[in-house]
C-alpha cells in the first residue's frame, strides 16, 4: 500500500531518493506504464536542460563552480583577498630584506677598500700582542724577507725605519682575500715609547695599476698604495705628521727596490 | 567503438532534436525566475533538494512545488500530455 506521488517520481528522476525510495518507485514504474512515461518525460527534460547548458552541463561541474559553493565562498574570498595582499607584502618585505642583507655581494667594493680594511684589522689585532706580536723576529730580517717574498711570490725587502725612530719587530704571514692573492705579510715596527706601526703587503692586484689612498678609520690612519708589484698599507695611530713621514719612507724604500723597468715600458 | 557501444544503456533515452531543444530553451527562458533557478539547480547542478532549498532560502516544499510547476510548463513544449493521470496507487 504505497502512495507514489508526482513529487516522488520527480525526486526519483532527480536522483533524490534513497535506496528504499528508489525501489518503491521502480516497483511502481514496472506496474504503471503511465508513471513510467511520466518519468521518461522528466528524464528527457533533464537531459535537454543539460544539453542546452552545455558545455557546463555536458561535463561534471567542477565543485568550485557550483552555485552554492560560489555563494558560500564569496565571503571567504573577501578575506582571502586580504590574505593575498598580506602575502604580497610579506614577499615584498622578504625581497627587500634579502636585498639588504645580500647588498655586500652586489656592491662592488674596490680592492683598495678591502685591503685597507684588512690591514687596519690586522694592525689592531697584533699591535696589542706583546709576546706574540710577530711570527718571525726582526732580528732575523734576512730570513723574514726571503720567507715572505716566497709566500707572496714577489720580492719584499724590509724597509729600514731607523731614521724615523722605528725598529723592525718582525713579521708574519696572514691569510688574505682569496680573490686578491689570498696571502698578506704584516711587518711591525716599534719606537722607543712602544708605539707601533704595521705595514701590510700583498702581491700586486690583477690590474697592477698604481694607486694611492689615505684613509682614517676610528683614530687609525692608513696610507695605501699599489704598483705593478705589490700593494702596501701603512697603518698606525701616530700623529698625522709622523704617519706621513713613515709612510713616505716606506713608499720610497719599497719602490726604490723596484726591478728595472721592463723594456716595453720604455727606457 | 564496440566497447563504447557495450557501455551504452540498453535503452538509450530518446534524444531531442535541435528544434525541440531550441523550443525547450525558449520555454526555460520564459519560466518565472524562481522556477527557473530551482529547475537549474536541480536538473543541471544535480543538487540535493534540501541544499537547493537552503541556497534559495525557501522551504523544501516550496522548492518542490516550483520544480513541479516548471516541469509541467516544459511538458507543453515536449509535446506530452500536460496533466498526468497518475495520482495515487493502491
Amino acid at each position: 500500500m504505497s502512495q507514489i506521488t508526482r513529487d516522488m517520481l520527480m525526486a526519483y528522476v532527480d536522483g533524490q531518493l534513497d535506496v528504499a525510495g528508489r525501489k518503491a518507485v521502480e516497483e511502481h514504474l514496472a506496474a504503471s506504464p503511465e508513471a513510467a512515461a511520466e518519468v521518461a518525460l522528466m528524464q528527457r527534460q533533464s537531459d535537454a536542460i543539460r544539453s542546452l547548458f552545455a558545455p557546463a552541463g555536458a561535463e561534471p561541474v567542477p565543485p568550485q563552480m557550483k552555485p552554492y559553493r560560489i555563494t558560500a565562498s564569496i565571503a571567504r574570498r573577501r578575506t582571502r583577498q586580504f590574505g593575498w595582499a598580506a602575502a604580497a607584502i610579506v614577499v615584498l618585505g622578504l625581497g627587500m630584506a634579502g636585498g639588504w642583507f645580500l647588498r655586500p655581494l652586489f656592491e662592488q667594493r674596490p680592492a683598495s677598500a678591502i685591503l685597507i680594511a684588512d690591514a687596519i684589522n690586522a694592525h689592531s689585532v697584533y699591535v696589542a700582542e706583546s709576546r706574540h706580536a710577530v711570527e718571525v723576529a726582526g732580528s732575523d730580517s734576512e730570513h723574514l724577507s726571503t720567507w715572505l717574498s716566497n709566500r707572496l711570490q714577489t720580492d719584499l725587502g724590509m724597509p729600514n725605519l731607523e731614521a724615523q725612530g722605528f725598529t723592525l719587530v718582525g713579521g708574519r704571514l696572514l691569510p688574505g682575500e682569496p680573490e686578491l692573492g689570498g696571502r698578506a705579510a704584516q711587518l711591525m715596527y716599534e719606537d722607543q715609547s712602544k708605539e707601533r706601526v704595521t705595514i701590510y703587503v700583498t702581491a700586486a692586484l690583477p690590474n697592477k695599476e698604481p694607486a694611492y689612498q689615505f684613509t682614517r678609520y676610528e683614530g687609525t690612519d692608513a696610507f695605501y698604495w699599489a704598483n705593478g708589484r705589490i700593494t702596501c698599507t701603512v697603518v698606525g695611530t701616530l700623529p698625522k705628521g709622523r704617519m706621513q713621514v713613515i709612510s713616505e719612507a716606506v713608499y720610497a724604500q719599497l719602490t726604490e727596490s723596484e726591478p728595472r723597468p721592463t723594456p716595453y715600458q720604455g727606457t | 567503438m564496440e566497447i563504447d557501444a557495450a557501455n551504452e544503456p540498453a535503452t538509450p533515452a530518446p534524444q531531442m532534436g535541435h528544434i525541440a531543444l531550441a523550443e525547450m530553451a525558449e520555454a526555460i527562458d520564459a519560466l518565472p525566475p524562481e522556477q527557473k533557478e530551482a529547475l537549474l539547480l536541480i536538473a543541471l547542478e544535480g543538487l540535493p533538494y534540501q541544499e537547493a532549498a537552503d541556497i534559495l532560502k525557501i522551504p523544501l516544499g516550496t522548492l518542490m512545488s516550483r520544480l513541479g510547476r516548471a516541469r509541467a510548463t516544459l511538458r507543453l513544449v515536449t509535446g506530452t500530455p500536460a496533466e498526468p493521470r497518475l495520482r495515487t496507487v493502491k
